[in-house]
């Protein structure tokens, strides 16, 4: 021991904390400089390039890259494409799950198993709902237009059938009219998927958010004479609004990461109405011409999108989750 | 052999001195209680004899040997803590034999070891349990068996019984100076509470704002505190406590506080007139308050502001021109709110402070 | 006291018409309950049900019917076309290793640097902890180009140079490759760290007296009292991983080397053994339906990066 005295004593301290600490950080210090960092930096490096198909010549074009690439049209139409599948995808698992969410927050026997049961999707993959809904919407084998059909209602090109994306349209107002009266089927399809797969977990979170409002709010409400209508606008949805936030702000996040379903659906087809941007990347930087420029700016401009999208979730919960 | 040293310590966190120039000797096999408020550094303290914590400035001796830097497992040393700190997952043998397993004990002997510990704390029974499966009381016990197990040189135990209720903790102290006695080691221990400290320290130090406020015997320090901190912190009802300044009557030196002139000792009185100070506190135990008046004394007139029955006996707070001081006076003396009353109190048994430093005048 | 009596008395005459009345009381929740979870399994129920047809269903004219006429389990495990002998079997194996090597790193790398972001002091800390959460914003999604570019070189350095192709460590249809971006999370030493730090510095003080180093303190002391956590982590990390589609689908070309999730979507566009492809998605969900049922609480706990206590 007194030899390892003097040893000690030839570093000052901060130096002796910090050579403790670099063996319990150096693993992930490595990973997230190879893997998240460096990258990060490398897209920013490629977006200054033009390269043809096998990488053996570079051309340095500077920023004229990111200036074409994000305002090309083809860009915009991603952009539409993308936006609308968020809308598609987050508002109806929202309501569902809140719905669901609800109705498994009673006081029954055995409600513990409906709970499970909602919130089971969580459990499937991109590939595994895409196959759960192809077994519906396949164009033979789909059994949904035979429901369809049972009822009176005509059959759907599900998976093909680009509707308003599709095709010219002379004004910004025909497209938005045709939003409504040729829908875009193939983005509905992919978004069908995505939105099962996402009821699982809405119900989870909004079902720990519905638990954390004290049941005496409930009661002195009910004490106020409210009815079942009235309690769920001035007692739930209020006290639930942060949940709904945080939920839909990770829906959003999932929606912009959204890439399998559309890969095994449509393939971002029919003529790009349901290619959304992470698609549209993997097609730029990893099919032919293998436009990896290009591909890197879309993935900055994904990058930017969804730094808003998790700063925004860390300003609301960011707080409970540091300061609790 | 386990004479522990504090030598110049200092301790900094960031700008806040946590301790400050500690200089302090525990002898061997003593008892030896760091006693103050909450923050006054006593953790710390303890926590750099420990080796959990480097002193800034300073260096730590344990018998003849500098051990800043040695680690705490090569100290030789045991730390009771607070809150306990047994390992929820592990049972009470688990618990107790976790440090014997690091230093390359055998099997058998481990075994031996802390059968050994068990049986003299009495516990011998709960060897298979967890701890969340234990009362205060007996957690208590593991914790002071995993550091008799391995039978350092010096013990240190950071408030060991302030998570037990009262009657637990009046058990326990008789119990912790019988295992001083038996384990003949040098215990350093730690507590704000003043009764502890009286009681189970052979020596005590009161600390303050990271300071050293005085060392000695319990006794010592409750008859002659060296400072207005250590006067007022000591002592349950504490110390009355006079804003004074000195005076002559006839030529003496004396002191007038609450309107009344007090005669001094001979001997504190030329201490007063030697140390020129102009403004004085004047201090009083409860206890040396009395209702009959003995020559020589001096009396205090007032009105009974609150009378606190305590069954053995009364404390009795009178209200002095704007002053009021507390006195301890037999139950058996029948005391009414309001009534008018006198105080007397002995000339040898009058303290004296020096207002702006603090410090005590006299013997 | 009579009128307590009597009240008694009228509840015991009234009992079983009382539990009657309860339960029909709760016949619309109940009903209601039921027809959402047949709606919402509904797709999980075709697929299974296709699952178990034969091919000749799925080649005549119109949808297969919606109750398992045959019951063919071969699909799944028998001679000539089931699972076990398509290469679902492989593709199984295939996420079963990735996602538990990719579980095991993450559960490593995590607990050593939420260790030292709960326990130890050292110059940097905070900045340092900011960027391990920075790390989570940005998901893979964005690095695919550079990061696949990484493995192109780190592939072709492993078999071109002579000192390391010995090893046959492959980076493109490889394990090396399909794990090497997920093993560190920030996520995951988030949420150690936070748990970490509820246990009390008087443990670690003590194990310190008592001779342990930091390793052996966080393997005897720190581990298994963050057990929980570690599981929350464990199950994340398994789901996740399993569940990962574009990063495999960038990395193997080799059919031998997909995961299930590439290997079922290549399957199902393949008309001749849609069957087959039907039974490896049910075997490829079944797991992680077990999975998630037996631990929600742990995956509760997770979403909510440890501020809700499971």
């Amino acid at each position: 021991m007194s030899a390892a005295a003097p040893a000690r004593r030839l570093l000052p301290r901060p130096v002796r904390e910090f050579l403790v600490a670099l063996p319990f950080l150096i693993p992930s210090l490595f990973l997230f400089g190879a893997f998240v960092f460096y990258p990060l930096g490398k897209s920013v490096y490629l977006g200054f390039f033009i390269s043809n198909p096998f990488r053996t010549r570079q051309i340095y074009v500077g920023f004229d890259q990111y200036r074409d690439v994000l305002t090309s049209s083809d860009f915009a139409t991603t952009l539409v494409v993308t936006g609308t599948f968020t809308l598609y995808t987050v508002v109806p698992a929202l309501a569902i799950g809140t719905f669901l969410a609800i109705i498994a927050n009673q006081k029954l026997p055995g409600i513990v198993i409906f709970r499970t049961i909602f919130s089971s999707t969580l459990a499937a993959s991109v590939a595994i709902s895409a196959v759960f809904w192809l077994v519906l919407l396949h164009p033979s084998l789909g059994v949904l237009n035979d429901g369809f059909e049972a009822i009176g209602l005509p059959r759907v090109n599900w998976l093909a059938d680009g509707g308003w994306a599709v095709g010219e349209r002379a004004t910004a107002w025909d497209v938005f009219a045709a939003w409504f009266i040729d829908p875009n089927w193939a983005l509905i399809s992919v978004s069908l998927a995505t939105v099962w797969m996402n009821i699982g977990l809405f119900t989870i979170i909004v079902l720990a958010g519905l638990q954390t409002i004290p049941d005496e709010l409930y009661e002195s409400a009910r004490i106020d004479g409210a009815g079942r209508w009235s309690e769920f606008w001035h007692v739930t949805l209020p006290m639930l609004s942060p949940t709904l936030f945080f939920a839909s702000v990770v829906g959003m996040i999932f929606a912009f990461q959204s890439f399998g379903q559309i890969q095994i659906l449509t393939q971002g087809g029919p003529a790009d109405a349901s290619k959304v941007l992470l698609f549209s990347i993997f097609q730029t930087g990893f099919e032919p011409p293998f436009r990896v420029g290009a591909a890197s700016v879309q993935a900055l401009a994904l990058f930017v999108i969804m730094l808003g999208l998790t700063l925004a979730q860390f300003r609301l919960i960011g707080g409970r989750v540091f300061y609790r | 052999m386990a004479r522990v040293f504090f030598e110049g310590i200092t301790k900094r966190f960031g700008d806040v001195y946590a301790v400050r120039d500690l200089t302090l000797e525990v002898q061997d096999e003593e008892f030896f209680v760091l006693l103050g408020p909450s923050g006054c550094g006593k953790t710390t303290a303890l926590r750099i004899v420990a080796g959990l914590e480097e002193p800034s400035e300073g260096d730590i001796h344990i018998g003849d040997r500098v051990v800043t830097e040695v680690p705490a497992k090569d100290r030789d040393l045991a730390m009771v803590f607070q809150n306990y700190a047994l390992y929820p997952h592990m049972s009470v043998y688990d618990n107790i034999a976790f440090g014997l397993r690091m230093r390359k004990h055998s099997k058998d002997e481990i075994d031996r070891l802390v059968r050994d510990a068990v049986a003299t704390l009495g516990i011998a029974e709960l060897l298979k349990r967890k701890p969340g499966q234990l009362s205060g009381g007996q957690r208590q016990r593991v914790a002071l068996g995993r550091a008799i197990v391995r039978r350092p040189q010096v013990f240190l135990m950071d408030e060991p019984l302030s998570n037990l209720d009262s009657k637990m903790r009046v058990q326990m102290r008789s119990e912790l100076i019988r295992l001083h006695r038996e384990l003949g080691a040098t215990f350093i221990y730690v507590t704000h509470d003043q009764v502890e400290a009286m009681t189970m320290g052979a020596r005590l130090a009161v600390l303050n704002e990271g300071r050293l406020q005085q060392v000695g015997t319990p006794q010592d320090v409750y008859d002659r505190p060296e400072n207005l901190f250590v006067a007022a912190f000591i002592g349950s009802p504490a110390m009355n406590l006079l804003d004074a300044e000195p005076a002559q009557v006839d030529g003496k030196a004396c002191v007038r506080a609450g309107g009344v002139d007090v005669a001094l000792p001979d001997a504190l009185a030329k201490q007063l007139e030697a140390s020129g100070a102009s403004s004085l506190v004047m201090g009083v135990r409860p206890e040396h308050l009395d209702l009959s008046v003995k020559e020589p004394a001096v009396t205090f007139e007032g009105k009974v502001d609150l009378v606190e029955s305590l069954g053995s006996e009364q404390h009795i707070t009178v209200a002095i021109n704007g002053n009021s001081l507390i006195a301890r006076i037999a139950a058996s003396e029948k005391i009414e709110h309001g009534a008018s009353f006198q105080l007397a109190v002995a000339p040898q048994h009058v303290q004296l402070f020096n207002a702006s430093t603090k410090e005590r005048i006299g013997p | 006291m009579t009128a307590v009596a009597g009240a008694t008395a009228r509840k015991n005459a009234s009992r079983s018409s009382g539990v009657v009345r309860r339960w029909l009381r709760r016949l619309p929740a109940y009903t209601l309950l039921i027809v959402c979870s047949v709606i919402l399994l509904f797709p999980l129920y075709v697929t299974a049900v296709f699952s178990l047809h034969p091919l000749t269903e799925f080649l005549k004219e119109g949808a297969p019917s919606l109750w398992p006429s045959f019951w063919q389990w071969d699909n799944y495990f028998a001679s000539g076309e089931g699972v076990s002998d398509t290469p679902v079997g492989r593709y199984l194996f295939n996420s079963f290793v990735m996602s538990t090597v990719i579980t095991l790193g993450q559960l490593i790398t995590a607990t050593l640097s939420a260790y030292a972001f709960a326990f130890l002091k050292f110059p940097g800390r905070n900045a340092l902890f900011v960027a391990f959460l920075a790390t989570m914003m940005v998901p893979l999604e964005v690095s695919i180009i550079p990061n696949f570019q990484t493995m192109q070189w780190l592939d072709a350095h492993f078999t071109e140079q002579a000192w390391l192709s010995w090893t046959h460590i492959r980076f493109i249809d490889g394990f090396p490759g399909l794990v090497a971006p997920f093993l560190a999370t920030g996520f995951g030493t988030f949420l150690l760290r936070q748990y970490f730090m509820t246990i009390p510095r008087e443990l670690l003080d003590a194990a310190e007296m008592d001779g342990y180093g930091h390793l052996r303190t966080l393997i005897h002391v720190v581990m298994p009292l963050g057990k929980g956590a570690l599981a929350t982590l464990a199950i994340f990390a398994f789901l996740q991983a399993w569940n990962q589609y574009l990063w495999p689908l960038l990395v193997t070309n080799d059919p031998n080397m997909r995961t299930v999730q590439i290997g079922i979507a290549a399957e199902a566009a393949n008309i001749s053994r849609i069957n087959v492809a039907f039974a490896g998605t049910i075997m490829a969900f079944l797991p992680m339906l077990l999975l998630v049922v037996a631990f929600q609480r742990y995956l509760v706990r997770g979403l909510f990066g440890g501020s809700v206590k499971g």
